[in-house]
């Protein structure tokens, strides 16, 4: 009886592990073939670091990542600040209209890419706005906003709105307030969206495939062409390098958070 | 940071420098070519799939001329008529396949070629040329040929595979790796029955329905990109896929047998086109015609494991390259090997019915 309970309290533990497994074996595969001494197929064959050297010796590779850094970072920045706005606006009115515009403004997400993809280069080709990387900047700011907006909004609708009404009994104005008291709080949630939007960004195919010029390519649309001529190991270090980019931005932002949540811990 | 920059740059640079030194007329030539472009021509936008055209090779061109090549990938050659449609004037150059190019073609979007800027043109090997899609050759060079074959493991089954017949046979259940392109497939069961990949007969293509039915169970595995992986992993025992799968897969398992099917070769050729808009097409000239030189187009192919159209491209390549009978398709086989050309109207209705019927 003892044994199996012994065995119950094991089992959480052992469906945990094989969830993780199931996560992150293949992005361990990804990073230990990058150290791969054969180049073609998935034969272990000896440990080599050659490919990095390699990987930032080709100017289209490095070209592609920065143009993806690039995109990301803009898309981001614009969609935190009309994401956050339109949550705020969301939020602090009353209207009849707002869950529909809610439901309207979460849209793309539902949306398939490729839909999107292609209207985007319609619509850019009949405005025309030629294909580069300020196509790039507004179709990913667009796709991104839902993100911020969505997680904005829980994190103000779990808000006690005497926070900003303390400050505007005590003679702040609604600017001042907004910036010195809600902001604050809601900046967690803030970066927590504008790294998903990140993400989304970094790895988008599709719609950057269609609003991309010839000037501008992205690295997944990049990796995903190389498909035609086999996947070569200059790919896995760079996803072993992307994937350390990531996972410092994400323990920043973990770090950026427990402080901030300390700092509250204290005012409380 | 800017240490950082400061080290990358240097290594960008180092991996330029000692390339092109080794391929002196072409690149000589195309220097010269060059020297007449004004600072602001001295670049080309080139839309493939990436690698398609190798970075050495665009290097190496980047290092002797100056001429900056800029290159988008393009993910599927459907892709080509929207990219050139909707805010065209981007692209100099764009490589990709046979049968998209009469459309291409019949919308006049491309330029007809000034081959008096290309005098490597005539390296083309005459079996390429003179094509459907384009029978005066006014606006295509053939790049590379794609011919799918058959693989398999000789030491899974005991009789030798000759033909597409053979995939059909009870051995081979559940083991069978292909590649999804639907014309391909269906091809497979034409050539079985002895029709042609145009055939548009109803009856011959119900035919051809049924064979598809009968080949479903040996089938392990199924795409475009990767079915040589199928057979790396074992997943699979034979396969019918493209030239440079099959290499991939024989770097690995080198018992793997390639089958040129007795039935008849299926055939294609991916070309170089050069759309009407080229905004820089004089530098894409020198780059073409450093394309078609002998030396640098076998490098390329090396490098890519693609049939090479060029016959000044032989004499440069190793031996290995040379006696790989994947990419190396015998000339009297070439000829009689029959392309896939783009269906009207009815017939696209009866093959998308036999496609659904199969895939379903």
């Amino acid at each position: 009886m003892k044994a199996l309970k012994r065995v119950a309290r094991g089992i959480p533990g052992f469906y945990l592990l094989l969830t993780l497994l199931f996560i992150y074996l293949p992005v361990f595969v990804v990073i230990a073939f990058s150290f791969n001494q054969q180049p073609k197929g998935l034969m272990w064959t000896g440990f080599t670091t050659e490919w990095y050297p390699k990987l930032f010796q080709n100017r289209q590779i490095m070209e592609a990542f920065s143009n993806s850094l690039t995109v990301a970072l803009w898309s981001c920045l614009i969609a935190a600040v009309v994401g956050t706005l339109g949550a705020v606006g969301l939020c602090r009115t009353r209207l009849r209209g707002n869950a529909l515009l809610e439901g309207v403004a979460t849209l793309p997400i539902m949306i398939p890419e490729i839909v999107i993809g292609l209207a985007m280069m319609t619509t850019f080709s009949l405005v025309g706005i030629p294909r580069g990387m300020l196509t790039l900047v507004l179709s990913h700011s667009a796709f991104c906003i839902p993100y911020i907006l969505l997680i904005v909004r829980a994190r103000l609708a779990g808000l006690d709105p005497a926070y900003e009404e303390a400050a505007r009994d005590l003679g702040a104005g609604p600017m001042r307030a907004f910036l010195d008291v809600t902001v604050p709080l809601i900046a967690p949630a803030i970066l927590s969206g504008v790294l998903l939007a990140f993400a989304m960004s970094l790895d988008d195919v599709v719609i950057s495939y269609y609003v991309s010029g010839a000037e501008s390519l992205t690295f997944p649309v990049y990796v995903y062409s190389k498909l035609k001529t086999d996947v070569p190991p200059t790919i896995n270090a760079m996803a072993t390098v992307t994937l350390g980019v990531t996972f410092v931005a994400v323990a920043l932002s973990r770090l950026i958070k427990f402080r901030g949540d300390e700092k509250e811990g204290i005012s409380k | 940071m800017k240490k950082l920059i400061a080290l990358l740059t240097a290594l960008l640079l180092l991996a330029c420098l000692p390339a092109g030194a080794d391929k002196v007329t072409a690149g000589q030539a195309a220097y010269q070519a060059a020297q007449l472009l004004s600072e602001d021509q001295r670049v080309v936008n080139v839309f493939t799939w990436t690698y398609y055209i190798p970075d050495e090779v665009i290097a190496d061109f980047e290092a002797a001329t100056g001429i900056r090549v800029n290159y988008a990938a393009m993910l599927g050659n459907e892709d080509v008529l929207p990219k050139l449609t909707t805010g065209g004037g981007q692209y100099d150059i764009v490589v990709c396949s046979d049968y998209i190019i009469s459309d291409l073609i019949g919308m006049d979007l491309l330029m007809p070629l000034d081959y008096d800027l290309l005098p490597n043109a005539a390296n083309i090997g005459v079996a390429y040329q003179g094509q459907y899609f384009d029978p005066d050759d006014v606006y295509t060079i053939p790049y590379t040929n794609t011919v799918p074959l058959i693989v398999y493991d000789p030491d899974a089954v005991d009789f030798d595979v000759t033909g597409y017949a053979d995939l059909w046979r009870e051995e081979f259940r559940d083991n069978l790796a292909l590649v999804a392109e639907w014309r391909n497939v269906i091809g497979m069961a034409q050539k079985k029955l002895g029709y042609s990949y145009n055939d548009t007969d109803p009856q011959h293509m119900a035919q051809v329905g049924e064979e598809l039915a009968a080949l479903k169970p040996n089938i392990a595995v199924m795409n475009d990109d990767t079915p040589h992986n199928a057979l790396i992993y074992g997943d699979a025992i034979a396969g019918f896929m493209y030239g440079s799968q099959i290499v991939a897969a024989r770097e690995v398992m080198p018992q793997l047998q390639v089958v040129y099917p007795e039935e008849g070769l299926g055939f294609g050729i991916d070309c170089i086109v050069m759309p009407q808009d080229a905004p820089h097409a004089q530098a894409a000239y020198i780059f073409l015609n450093y394309l078609l030189d002998g030396e640098v187009s076998a490098y390329a192919s090396e490098l890519i494991n693609y049939g090479n159209c060029n016959t000044a491209a032989p004499q440069y390549m190793s031996e290995a390259y040379r006696s790989n009978d994947t990419v190396n398709i015998p000339a009297d086989l070439v000829a009689t090997a029959e392309m896939m050309k783009p269906l009207d109207g009815d017939a696209q209705a009866l093959y998308n019915q036999i496609w659904t019927q199969f895939m379903q």
